[in-house]
């Protein structure tokens, strides 16, 4: 048997006739609360308030003409601001 | 920076040469950051994993350390200017560089978020007691909303604006659209690791449906609803989807691009929540990337082009 849900946490309270429906489905009219809700919070994912750059030559290239370090977050199965 | 280690350690040229000699990236998925100096001196680094309740003191701490290893080094390091690289960007290794988005493919954020039954018949974000002992119900991260990108290419997204709109007008949205949103975007992996859970699945795992909902002399609108069973023996996930898709009649553009998907995932991958709970995920379209939104989708990770053709 299909389970159904109801979205109540807080402000998601609203959200709840849309979710009663068979196979979760979401009504059009909550559709931006539910977005907006699945979205990052404030304070979540904090490393993307910096500019990381993607391409590691022309980061030295601007580190060495700015007189600066280069921070480095890496991950062996992706970069890290990506998916992992 | 932030790279794909994998890649820059392989590199055939200049950076491949600086990031071994300098281990400036990790060696496992976990990952790693490590400040280092535009002449290739490693001033520390640390491993990226979670020690419950120390991330931020150890995180500080390492920055805090390898900055006065960074100010101890000579002027003429330090100064704009100082280091001269020489030819390293001159002779790039475009094989192992990242991969770039195609020319006129639309940019889309992609979020996961673990929710939880509230016990009222409703749904609230999760509390680490909703995770099993152990590690994984100290890992904050687990209880954000996770990251992810789509690329979808300009044939593909030009193909789901009929020529001659219709009010009420329903079509399928593209096959390779469909294969690419249910292997590689409707994952509950997503914020848990690297691994891909749904890669086998096809366009038929699901449905998605496009319906003209507006038509005006600026734009058209559309209504994009769905539904899949994905399924790999070992975790499910069977959400229902809803969206919005706005052309711009006079830039020939897609001006908005909004999905939500809503479902039960039956066994979150890596034992992270064994048994029934819902998954929520959102989709949206950026107009204008930063720099660092064009990091590449994890599904395009080992081949793009199979990644843009929906292809395996």
């Amino acid at each position: 048997m299909r389970k159904t849900y109801l979205l109540s946490l807080g402000l998601l309270a609203t959200l709840s006739a849309a979710l009663a429906q068979a196979e979760q489905s979401i009504a059009p009219e909550q559709f931006t609360s539910f977005f907006q809700k699945v979205k990052p919070q404030n304070g979540e994912s904090r490393f993307w308030e910096i500019e990381w750059m993607l391409d590691l030559t022309a980061a030295r290239e601007k580190a060495a003409a700015e007189g600066k370090p280069l921070l480095i977050w890496s991950g062996s199965g992706g970069a890290p601001v990506g998916a992992c | 920076m932030a790279v794909d280690a994998r890649k820059e350690l392989r590199r055939e040229d200049p950076t491949g040469e600086f990031v071994r000699n300098s281990s400036c990236v990790a060696r496992t998925a976990t990952g790693q950051m490590t400040l280092v100096s535009a002449d290739g001196m490693s001033l520390g680094g640390m491993w990226y994993g979670n020690i419950p309740g120390r991330n931020e003191q150890l995180r500080m701490g390492f920055m805090r350390n390898a900055w006065k290893k960074w100010e101890a080094l000579p002027e003429e390091v330090r100064r704009p200017g100082g280091v001269k690289l020489g030819a390293a960007s001159n002779k790039i290794d475009t094989t192992r560089t990242p991969h770039k988005v195609p020319p006129g493919a639309l940019v889309v954020r992609v979020y996961n978020r673990q929710l939880e039954p509230d016990g009222k018949g409703g749904l609230r974000y999760t509390e680490p007691d909703d995770y099993p002992e152990g590690h994984r119900r100290n890992t904050p991260r687990y209880r954000e909303s996770a990251q992810d990108f789509m690329w979808v290419p300009e044939r593909e997204w030009r193909a789901m604006i009929p020529a001659q709109a219709k009010q009420n007008e329903s079509f399928d949205a593209p096959e390779s659209f469909r294969a690419r949103v249910f292997r590689f975007h409707l994952d509950p992996c997503r914020g848990l690791g690297e691994g891909v859970t749904f890669g086998h699945c096809d366009a038929d795992a699901g449905r998605i449906t496009l319906t003209v909902e507006g038509v005006t002399r600026d734009s058209i609108r559309l209504r994009i609803d769905g539904a899949a069973k994905l399924d790999n023996r070992k975790t499910s996930y069977a959400p229902t989807l809803l969206g919005y898709l706005t052309y711009d009649r006079s830039t020939k553009q897609v001006s908005e691009f909004r999905m939500v998907a809503l479902g039960t995932v039956d066994n979150t991958p890596r034992g992270v929540r064994p048994g029934k709970h819902p998954l929520g995920i959102a989709f949206e379209y950026v107009a204008k990337p930063r720099p660092s939104e064009l990091v590449h989708p994890r599904g395009a990770r080992d081949g793009l082009e199979e990644y843009l053709a929906g292809k395996r």
